[in-house]
Parts: structure tokens; sequence; C-alpha cells
């Protein structure tokens, strides 16, 4: 596996193997018990626009304000969507479980009151060389405006208010700000402090072991939990699980 | 002229630029239908119409069907396009109002009226209380806070690209961070330029890359061989914003023109380095001539957050 050359910042290259792994990876995994309790990703889609390409990760969107509903609304999930063409001999299996793990997901439509969905889109930030992330609630009926007041109302999950504003957290401040591509307002994580605050969660794992460096996917998944747990966006436990075996296998082999 | 000369001499027309606006309340929001008074303001160019807020807030209360509406439900819009309140008002004329950008030809006499400008201006802008297009634009607050941050957030990416840290920015004392957002807000160069010459001049770093975007209008990016996978329907006035890795020279003897960095960033609307075919840049009311150095186009006419917003029009 490929260790990322300039920790914490990333080449375009580097991003694009990093958010194909996770997407291989997502697919080629069972989906999360239903009764594990977690509010599964329903997917993970690489969306190509305008010579750009970037990460998609859509969850149901549960807030306590919410009540929980164990379906998924699958509908439109695949509009707007460009599957990476896999250029493995494994390509045509993951096909395969994509299509057996839409099957198997039940899909229960409640026509008055479907259920919103989250999305979470991750840029590179040509400026800053590390992923950015842009997220935006979907849904059919228009109930959660990209507004400051949705975002704590119903968005950033309890207890991690003050995280999110500028100046008290780790974070560089969530605000409502133009997508890059849409050009339509979207929540924002300002990426001005991200480099930093992966230095410090890796010096935390091991501050002076050179074989520690990340490889890109590992990278994402240190920076999805760096950044995304005060907005909802977590690493499920069984694809942090997958992360943590396949490095230990490629290891293993080399 | 030295060369310092002229580019302080630039600096001051670029600030003074200014247009001339006439702002209708919509007869959905109007207690007497179309029968109130229009509110007239010389608005700057570099300035943010969202600054505005209060201003329309207060000479419109008396008109409104609901007396009650918040400042923060305003937004205005020209011809169906809902106008972001954070885009200085000089980038939102250039790319909506369908006047003719000046040519790098014509002389550069002082302030002068562009041909078809008498047709636009004042440039007659409509406000809205109501059915606020939250899909479309960000909404702001009463106290401004969300202009600032947004403000703040460019300012830092400018600082960013140009010295490969945001050290300048995050060492500005509080006392400059505050005295640049009152220089936006009271629209002041006695207070605007000591801190933006902080910003431009940080001591013992390199340029490394310029702020620029450029903006694309629907027409404009439709044209381009990447196809809009999304098939979205776009929505009046849709644009797509472009920011690429801009370096001030090609090599030690060749400085990076607006016709090389248009041309490496989108070669399709521009093919040639040399000369316009498909499409004009245009800044500040004005065709950039594509042999104009980038860098000193950031040091003279960039806007109030450091940056070169340049509007891609097609020819």
């Amino acid at each position: 596996m490929e260790l990322v050359k300039n920790f914490p910042y990333l080449t375009i290259s580097e991003f694009s193997s990093a958010i194909s792994s996770l997407q291989s990876l997502f697919y080629r995994i069972p989906p999360s018990p239903k009764e594990s309790g977690e509010n599964p990703w329903l997917s993970v889609d690489i969306i190509q626009e305008h010579g750009t390409h970037y990460l998609r990760i859509t969850k149901s969107l549960c807030t306590h304000t919410h009540t929980r509903e164990r379906t998924s609304l699958t509908q439109g999930k695949h509009d707007q969507v460009t599957k990476q063409p896999q250029s493995s001999s494994s390509s045509d299996r993951e096909v395969q479980v994509v299509e057996e793990y839409d099957a198997d997901d039940q899909i229960i439509l409640d026509n008055k009151n479907p259920q919103p969905l989250i999305c979470y889109d991750i840029m590179l930030s040509p400026t800053y060389s590390v992923p950015v992330l842009y997220f935006s609630v979907k849904d059919v009926a228009h109930r959660y405006p990209p507004t400051m007041r949705v975002l704590y109302d119903h968005v950033i999950p309890q207890g991690y208010a003050e995280q999110t504003k500028e100046g008290s957290g780790v974070l560089g401040g969530v605000t409502v700000a133009d997508h890059p591509i849409t050009n339509a307002p979207v929540y924002f994580i300002h990426p001005c402090k991200t480099a930093s605050v992966l230095q410090a969660s890796t010096s935390f794992i091991s501050p002076h072991n050179e074989s520690a460096r990340l490889d890109h996917l590992s990278y994402l998944i240190l920076w999805i939990g760096a950044m995304g747990k005060y907005v909802g966006l977590d690493v499920p436990i069984d694809l942090g699980t997958a992360v943590k075996r396949e490095k230990e296998e490629g290891n293993g082999t080399t | 002229m030295s060369s310092r000369d002229v580019t302080s001499r630039v600096r001051q027309q670029v600030w003074n630029g200014s247009i001339p606006l006439e702002i209708h309340l919509h007869k959905t929001d109007c207690r007497t239908y179309d029968k109130s008074e229009p509110y007239l303001i010389q608005f700057p160019r570099l300035s943010y119409l969202g600054l505005l807020l209060h201003k329309l807030h207060a000479f419109f209360s008396e008109s409104l069907i609901y007396p009650d509406a918040s400042p923060a439900e305003a937004w205005l819009e020209y011809e169906n396009v809902p106008l972001k309140w954070h885009y200085p008002l000089g980038l939102l004329y250039d790319l909506y109002s369908g006047a003719e950008p000046a040519q790098p030809s014509e002389p550069l006499s002082g302030p002068s009226l562009q041909e078809g400008d008498d047709e636009v201006l004042p440039w007659k802008l409509t406000l809205h209380f109501s059915e606020y297009p939250v899909d479309q634009l960000v909404k702001l607050d009463t106290e401004g806070k969300h202009l600032h941050d947004l403000f703040i957030h460019n300012v830092k990416e400018a600082d960013y690209l140009r010295n490969g840290t945001g050290k300048t920015v995050m060492f500005l004392s509080k006392e400059d961070s505050t005295q640049l957002w009152n220089s936006v807000e009271q629209h002041d160069f006695n207070l605007f330029n000591p801190i933006n010459q902080k910003l431009l001049n940080p001591q013992g770093v390199n340029l490394r890359h310029m702020p620029v975007k450029l903006y694309l209008p629907h027409a404009a990016s439709s044209g381009l061989d990447t196809v809009n996978e999304s098939g979205q329907e776009s929505t009046p006035g849709s644009l797509r914003v472009v920011q690429s890795l801009i370096t001030p020279a090609l090599s030690s003897r060749q400085p990076q023109t607006i016709g090389t960095a248009l041309n490496q960033i989108i070669p399709s609307l521009f093919p040639s380095r040399r000369s316009s075919l498909l499409a004009h840049a245009v800044l500040h009311g004005a065709v950039l001539p594509l042999s104009a150095n980038v860098e000193e186009l950031i040091r003279a006419t960039a806007y109030l957050d450091g940056w070169l917003h340049i509007a891609i029009i097609m020819m």
C-alpha cells in the first residue's frame, strides 16, 4: 500500500486513490447488522463533474428531534453518480456485491413522509491540499434548508455544538457557503485547521514511529474520524475493522 | 510615472468604481402593490450588497405587507436571478447586467460611461421579503456575522495561496482584523490600505500562488467538453466557479499573464494565450488584456478579500 508522501497534505492522485479504496472497501464488506444501533452509511459514491471528482457518503438524517426509522431510502441515490471504472480483476465481483447489497436492502417508502438523507461530500481543496467536507440535507419536502438553525437543531449531534463554532473548537468552524461544484449553499467545515488537527491526531498514535506513516485509505479514515464526528459522520465500526485488517494483511505480505 | 505610481493610481480608480442602483420592492411584498418609491444609491463596485440589509429594511419597512419581516428575510434579484449577498457588486454587475464591458483599446480617460451602460444604468434590482430562495442563496443574519465569516474565509484562503501558509492572517492583531472589516463596512481606503499592504507584503515570503477565481455563466460552461452529469435543471443565473493553482511565473523569464493562466485553466474557451477568440475575461467592467501580468493585477486590482474575481463572458 502506498503511503502519503507529504503528510498531512494530500495530492490529487493520492486523494483519488484514497476515495476509490474507501468506495471499494465499503461495497466489499457486508452491511452492518440492523440491530447494531448504528446509523449506517447507505451509499458511497464517486461523483465526477467538471474534471474534478469527489466522494459522497449518504446516510439517513437521524437526529434527536427526529424519530429514528430503520428504513433506508435508496430512491435517487444513484443519480448524479458515475461509478469509477475499476481496473482490477475484482471489479466484476464488486459490482455484483453492490447489486446484492441493494437488493437485500429492503426499501420501504413512506410516500407521505420520506426519510431525509444527509450527503457528505468530501473534496480535495486545491488551496489547502487537504480534504474538505461539504454536507447538506436532501429532503423532498424541503424541511431542512441550509441554515445555521437547522444545523444545530437537526444535524450536529448533541454535545458537539461548541466544537463546531469558530475559535472554540478544533474545527475551523462550520458555516454555510456555496458548494464548489453546484454553487448552491451547503454546510462547510473550513479547512484552515485541518492540517494541524491531523498532525495532532497522529502524534497521539505514535510520535516517533516512521513505519506508522499512513497509506491513502488510512489517511482518509483518520480524516473522517477527526472532522466528521462533530457533524454526524462516523466511520462505521466494521469498516474501521476492515481497514485495520487489510493493513495488517498488507504489511504481512510485504 | 513609475510602476509603483501606476499601481497606486489604478488601485485608487478601482477603489472608487461604483454603480448607481435603483432598488424596487417586489409587488407581492408591498402594501401598495407597485406604488412604493425606489431606493436609490451609488454603491461601490468592490463592496457587498449584504451590507445594505439594514438600510433597505429601514427604507421599505413602511411599505411592507408584513412589517415584522426580519432584515434577514430580504433578498435581491435581477431578472429572476437571485444575487448572492457575498459576491462583490462589481462581479454581479459584470456577470448579469448585460452591459458591454469596456475594451482595452479605449482610452483611459477617467470615469466615462461605456456604450450600452445608458440602457442598463441605473441598475434596477428587485427586493423581496418573502420566499427566500434558500437553496440558491446563503441566508444572512441580522448582525452581519455570516457575511463577515464568508469574507474572512476568502481573505484566509487568498493569504494561504499567496504564501503557502495562513500565518499572515493568523498573525494580524485583533485590532488589524477589526480594522479590515470596518474598512469594508465603511468602504474607507485609509483604513483598508495599511492592512492590505501587510497582507500583500509579508516579510521573508515569496509569492507562491495567485488567488484567482473564474465565474462562468451557465451559457459559457455548457459549451465546455465536460458534461454536466448531474442532469440538474440549471437555475437562472447559475454559475460554475473555477479555481486552480496559478503560479506567478511560468519560468524565470516568463511571468504569468491572464492569457497563459486562462489557456491553462479553461483551454476550451481560451485556446490562444494571446487573443480572445470565444470569450472575454472581465474585471471591474473592463475586458482584461490577455497580456496583463497576473501578479500586477493582484496588487492593483484585487477585490477587498484579496481575490481577482473574473467574469468569463462569451463573445
